[in-house]
């Protein structure tokens, strides 16, 4: 499988490359009034209304404010959107390859990822779609 | 006491005419004089006013009363005539008696009031009162019987009718006798008319004889002023004569007496003068004080005279003597010219030396002015140059800030270039993405896409190189832009000092023109000092020359010396005549 890879703070994190739209830069958002602090706000692409999701709010993690480029998902037609600090190369790995997220450290997080990837030196952290836009769904209700 | 007499003395004094005479300027004596014969012919003037007045009161008298009373007796006379022509008229008349006889009273009574008159201007003698008298008698007489007869005359005619008309012939007797009357009557009118009209040529001449009495007394008069004025005229003359004469004689006295001192000392002998015998205060005894001091000043120039003849006597030997002893000194005179002479020819040889050093030093001063000259054009070169350098660096400097200005721009475009290249990378991703969904078939894509991706992030890394070199060039140019401006301020104080080392050099060659100039002063004096040295050794040849004449000289001086004492003692003998008087 092949896994679309980017930097959040210091975090790399891949997801599957099915899921990708493209990506863009982040030119002009509109901001949602009493929204939670993890949505930024909401992009017009062509002619859809998209959610914009900070995932370093979400997760809690460490933000150089350097937001330069939006990838646009799409999970079971639930289209939304994250912000990035930096895109990487994407890469080709095997299923097998994907180890297990390391049980000792930050339960919170670790949750929401499906395992960790040693490709190249590079770890990658490889993201469970699934389990992000439940977790939203839940707290939403 | 003696004050007091003295006192007297001058009151007395005063009192004296001579006096006063005696102390009187000579301008004033001449206006006493003067005023003498003004007083004279003043007198005499006033004396003949006087006489003429007489006189003219006089004859004035012959004017106000006898001519008047000559006209009055015409008068008289001629009324006479008429009376008479009147007295006619009544008797050749017949019938206007009256009116003639009023004609004849009123002519009457014109008479006896010019005779009134007469009595007027004559009252006072008393003869020709009685002889008016008489006259007015003679009148009344004359009037009654010129009234009787016309009277007579009325009776006749009367009588005449009776004769005539009536012829009463014994009226006739009566008629004659009238007639006879008449006749009578006649005669003594004519008689009384004689008589009144002697009287009137009585008083005429008795008038004349008066009048003739009166101008005999103005001549006799006339004749005797005369007499008294020539009397008054000489006398005042006189008086006039004597009282000039001794004013002038008391001008001319002192003057006999200086002229006889000026004698005296025209004669050779030197005169003292008695002041006292001269009024002190007039022009004439300060003419006498002036002269004694002449003859007091000649008299001490004689005495000096005298003494200092004999001085020059004195003098004349010792000059003898000297000029013996000058012609002894000329001799060791000019041994000495010798010597100076060739003295004066090593001056001259030295100075000709000095002359050829200065000519060397000229020549060298004149060098040393073309080479400061030469070095002053030079650092005006290189001022100029040095100007040069600081502009081309001013340039410079305006070069790299252009320079820094366009690796700005480099960078901004870099910027540019790694945006491009960021953005390339995203579209290479996005074409993955897209290879990925088309699954086999996007394979190939997926491999340009990687390309893509590769070529953009090398672009994005030779970008970042560009930016640090770039940066690099911009620490350079910063640092070579201070190095210029640095540079710029040591070429403004290389300008500062080559503009001090221009003046130093300016100074140095206007002083060494200032010393070249004075060595050109200095050749030209040394040029006149050895034409003078020549002339010093002229004349001390002249002197020398000279001094062999004043040889000569001083003999013939002590001959001239000689004759000198001759002349002397003539001067000792013509000053002897003058001798002093003793007083």
């Amino acid at each position: 499988m092949q896994l679309f890879c980017f930097f959040i703070g210091q975090q790399e994190i891949g997801i599957p490359i099915d899921y990708v739209i493209e990506t863009s830069c982040l030119e002009s958002f509109t901001l949602l009034p009493n929204a939670p602090k993890y949505i930024l706000g909401l992009v017009n692409l062509r002619g859809d209304i998209v959610p914009i999701i900070n995932l370093s709010k979400f997760f809690k993690l460490t933000w150089d404010n350097s937001i330069s480029k939006i990838l646009f998902i799409n999970k079971d037609s639930i289209l939304f959107g994250i912000i990035i600090s930096k895109l990487s190369k994407p890469v080709v790995v095997d299923k097998d390859d994907i180890n297990e997220y390391p049980r000792n450290i930050n339960q919170s997080i670790r949750e929401y990822f499906s395992g960790i990837v040693h490709v190249h030196g590079r770890n990658i952290q490889v993201l469970d779609l699934g389990k992000l836009i439940n977790s939203i769904k839940n707290r939403d209700s | 006491m003696t004050k007091k007499k003295s006192g007297i003395m001058n009151a007395l004094q005063y009192l004296n005419p001579f006096y006063h005479l005696k102390i009187m300027k000579v301008r004033n004596k001449i206006i006493l004089s003067f005023t003498f014969i003004i007083i004279c012919i003043l007198i005499v003037s006033l004396f003949n006013i006087l006489m003429a007045n007489i006189v003219r009161k006089n004859t004035s008298s012959i004017f106000f009363v006898e001519l008047p009373v000559s006209k009055l007796a015409s008068d008289c006379s001629k009324q006479l005539f008429k009376i008479r022509i009147a007295m006619m008229e009544i008797l050749s008349s017949k019938n206007e008696f009256d009116k003639a006889f009023a004609q004849f009273n009123a002519e009457n009574d014109r008479l006896m009031r010019n005779v009134e008159e007469f009595n007027v201007l004559l009252g006072k003698e008393d003869v020709k009162t009685l002889q008016i008298q008489n006259i007015k008698m003679y009148n009344d007489q004359f009037r009654a019987t010129v009234l009787k007869l016309l009277f007579a005359f009325k009776d006749r005619i009367e009588l005449e009718d009776q004769l005539n008309n009536e012829k009463k012939e014994d009226v006739r007797p009566i008629y004659l006798a009238k007639l006879q009357n008449i006749e009578i009557l006649k005669t003594e009118a004519n008689n009384k008319y004689d008589l009144m009209s002697r009287a009137l040529d009585k008083i005429e001449i008795d008038y004349q004889d008066h009048v003739k009495k009166k101008i005999n007394g103005i001549e006799l008069l006339q004749n005797k002023f005369s007499s008294i004025s020539i009397v008054v005229t000489l006398i005042s003359i006189l008086i006039g004569l004597v009282m000039s004469v001794i004013i002038f004689s008391s001008i001319i006295n002192p003057l006999q007496k200086i002229s006889l001192y000026v004698k005296k000392l025209s004669g050779g002998l030197i005169p003292i003068i008695d002041i006292s015998e001269f009024n002190a205060k007039d022009e004439i005894g300060t003419l006498a004080m002036d002269f004694q001091n002449m003859c007091d000043g000649i008299k001490f120039i004689v005495t000096d005279i005298k003494e200092s003849s004999k001085h020059i006597n004195i003098a004349v030997k010792n000059s003898i003597a000297n000029s013996e002893q000058i012609s002894t000194g000329t001799c060791n005179q000019s041994k000495y010219l010798e010597e100076t002479s060739y003295m004066v020819m090593e001056l001259s040889k030295s100075i000709d030396n000095i002359s050829k050093f200065i000519n060397s030093s000229y020549e060298l001063s004149k060098n040393t002015l073309d080479s400061a000259q030469r070095g002053n054009e030079s650092v005006t070169g290189t001022i100029q140059e040095i100007y040069d350098i600081k502009t081309i660096s001013q340039l410079s400097v305006a070069g790299l800030e252009r320079l820094a200005e366009g690796s700005k721009k480099i960078n901004n475009i870099t910027e540019i270039i790694s945006t491009i290249a960021d953005q390339t990378n995203m579209l290479a991703l996005n074409a993955a993405i897209e290879a990925a969904r088309a699954g086999d078939q996007g394979k190939g894509f997926a491999v340009v896409s990687d390309q893509v991706a590769k070529l953009a992030d090398r672009s994005a890394r030779s970008a970042k190189e560009i930016e640090e070199l770039i940066e690099n060039i911009q620490k350079e140019i910063d640092s070579i832009m201070k190095i210029g401006e640095k540079s710029v301020l040591k070429v403004e104080e290389g300008v500062r000092s080559a503009e001090v080392s221009g003046n130093a050099l300016k100074l140095i060659s206007t002083n060494v023109d200032k010393v070249y100039k004075n060595i050109e002063d200095i050749n030209i004096v040394s040029e006149q000092q050895v034409t003078l040295s020549k002339k010093i050794n002229e004349a001390v040849q002249n002197i020398a020359a000279t001094s062999e004449e004043t040889a000569a000289g001083s003999e013939s001086s002590y001959t001239q010396a000689q004759s000198l004492g001759v002349i002397a003692d003539k001067l000792q003998d013509i000053v002897k005549q003058f001798e002093i008087e003793n007083a």
